[in-house]
């Protein structure tokens, strides 16, 4: 009897032992806002966050809801928080942003961290992830924070695409009434919902395979009549469903100096299909007249969601942003992307998409509610 | 695309990339992961992980000094001794095992040397890690992985997200169910 009872008891401690020892989530995360910081943090829900060491690694499930308040004195536009693991990469690191705000001084509203960390467990001390505040942009363009990721010109990018793509929306209302505007965001999420899509694998390492041959493949370009810069000529490295080393010469065809360029980069696959394979941006000196070079040395894999690869047939380039000295930017007006293959291929404008989830979730008088809120 | 039975655990996924999972067991879950690269995904991670670790676990501390930690075993050798000595006058009757203590024993002993296995890292040169930083995006997040490390900004709906490269990173947006709000997530590799 007594050989039976310790047998159960050495059991046991044997079966805990091998169980996934769970760590306190609340404690891997650590909450960074400057003194002077026009948010503070009310309250950081964990919800069902769980940290546990499991066969040699750690895992973090970060599942974290933030309520940020606007404590200063203008209305907030967007926020971005930095995300930083310890020990992930060498200078790796996540951003969380939420532009298309309209956050009156005073008020509270959420941020959503959700994220997975996975590490060998042998590497310990201080919290898992550090989130800090890496700007706040106000209503009247001004910005607030160390700008460690340029979260200043995104920002400011999405805050000039949500006013273009709600003037827009508003203008259809206004000439076409709730019927015009209806028809408008049914088409826009036809549109979202027939975008192709195909999942993205980027290496800073050079080629991700090597098993078929390179070619050079030339880019053709979209011509956007409002652009101050145009692309002369552009190539890129190609084997298969892989593209490297983009490169394209760009013109400053305006009278002001440019010093930031991003270009768009549409792919076609040997289906016909095309979609937006992603960006080129640069910072650049560029007076008037002048030429230079935007290009990368990342090597970029397109695959289906199944994980089939998608072999590259052609390439198309676009001016896509462009920052001129003055720190003013230059966008595609609605007009510019209104082109068939760049209304195809690009996702629409985060304001754009926040509208037409409205209307998909509360209607259309909820999102005639918030044009005429926002006039 | 048809995949072939309900997700793996992590768990089982963690065995699998260690090379601990049963036969028939492995099979199963070889046979999921050949039609899911979300799973497939996973189990690399899990073994870039491992690898990861044994790696640190291969590395024996910078200040190791070998003539101290002999001069430290001789010295608990001779204190067992010498109280070996003092005690010596009392003999015990030898103890006789029971079947039922042998089978705890053994089974003790299975069950130790399994949690063993299972938690002390092994090399596997099976499932390498990609060389250098990847930032990979995906219908399960964005993610940025190197080695035995990853980092994952998921989004709740993967039905309803965008997402676009660029040369230091690749951002996903998506509408939150619960705020209405837009947000993006981003990882960069600079």
């Amino acid at each position: 009897m007594r050989s039976s009872g310790l047998f159960a008891v050495l059991l046991g401690g044997a079966l805990w032992a091998q169980a996934p020892a769970a760590l306190e989530p609340g404690s891997s995360l650590h909450i960074n806002l400057p003194d002077d910081s026009p948010v503070t943090l009310v309250k950081a829900d964990m919800g069902q966050s769980r940290a546990e060491a499991r066969g040699g690694a750690l895992v973090l499930d970060l599942r974290a809801l933030l309520t940020l308040r606007n404590s200063g004195s203008r209305s907030i536009r967007g926020v971005s928080l930095l995300v930083m693991a310890q020990e992930v990469t060498p200078g790796g690191k996540g951003s969380v942003t939420v532009p298309s705000l309209h956050i009156r001084p005073g008020e509270t509203f959420p941020v959503r961290v959700d994220l997975r960390l996975l590490r060998p467990a042998a590497v310990i001390g201080g919290p898992l992830v550090q989130v800090a505040l890496d700007g706040v942009l106000f209503d009247d363009l001004g910005f607030f924070g160390p700008n460690r990721l340029n979260s200043r010109r995104a920002m400011l990018q999405w805050e000039l695409e949500a006013r273009r793509d709600r003037r827009h929306f508003q203008a259809m209302l206004d000439n076409g009434g709730i019927e015009g505007l209806r028809k408008e965001l049914l088409a826009s999420l036809s549109r979202q919902a027939e975008r192709p899509r195909v999942d993205v694998q980027v290496s800073r390492a050079g080629r991700v395979t090597n098993v078929e041959p390179e070619r050079e493949l030339r880019f053709a370009f979209l011509h956007l009549p409002g652009a101050p810069l145009e692309a002369v000529a552009g190539v890129a490295r190609s084997s298969g469903s892989e593209l490297r080393a983009p490169s394209i010469e760009v013109r400053n065809k305006s009278d002001r100096e440019i010093r930031y360029v991003e270009m768009g980069w549409l792919v076609r696959d040997r289906q016909g299909r095309e979609f937006l394979a992603g960006s080129l941006p640069a910072d650049v000196a560029l007076r008037p007249g002048q030429k230079s070079m935007v290009s990368q040395t990342t090597s970029m894999k397109l695959m289906e969601r199944a994980g089939q690869p998608v072999p590259v047939d052609s390439m198309t380039g676009y001016v896509a942003t462009v920052e001129f000295t003055d720190g003013k930017m230059w966008l595609p007006s609605r007009e510019e992307l209104s082109q068939p293959r760049l209304q195809k291929a690009l996702a629409p404008s985060p304001e754009e998409q926040r509208l037409t989830e409205i209307y998909r979730k509360k209607g259309l008088s909820a999102v005639v509610d918030e044009l005429n809120r926002l006039r | 695309m048809k995949r072939s039975g309900a997700h793996p655990d992590a768990a089982q996924l963690a065995l699998e990339a260690r090379g601990d999972l049963g036969f028939w067991e492995s099979w199963k879950l070889r046979r999921h992961l050949a039609e899911c690269p979300s799973c497939d995904r996973e189990l690399k991670l899990y073994a870039a992980a491992a690898e990861g670790l044994a790696r640190r676990a291969a590395e024996l501390p910078a200040d190791l000094n070998w003539n101290r930690l002999a001069a430290e075993m001789k010295a608990n050798i001779r204190l067992g001794l010498y109280a070996g000595e003092i005690v010596g006058g009392r003999e015990s009757a030898p103890v006789r095992l029971t079947w039922r203590a042998a089978l705890a024993i053994a089974a003790v002993t299975v069950l130790v040397i399994s949690g063993w296995w299972l938690h002390v890292p092994k090399p596997d040169g099976a499932l390498d890690a990609e060389p250098g930083i990847v930032l990979a995006a995906g219908e399960d997040g964005l993610e940025l992985k190197e080695g035995g490390s990853a980092l994952t900004l998921r989004h709740p709906d993967p039905e309803h997200v965008t997402w676009t490269v660029t040369a230091g990173g690749a951002d996903a947006r998506y509408v939150d169910a619960q705020s209405g709000q837009v947000t993006i997530n981003k990882v960069y590799a600079e």
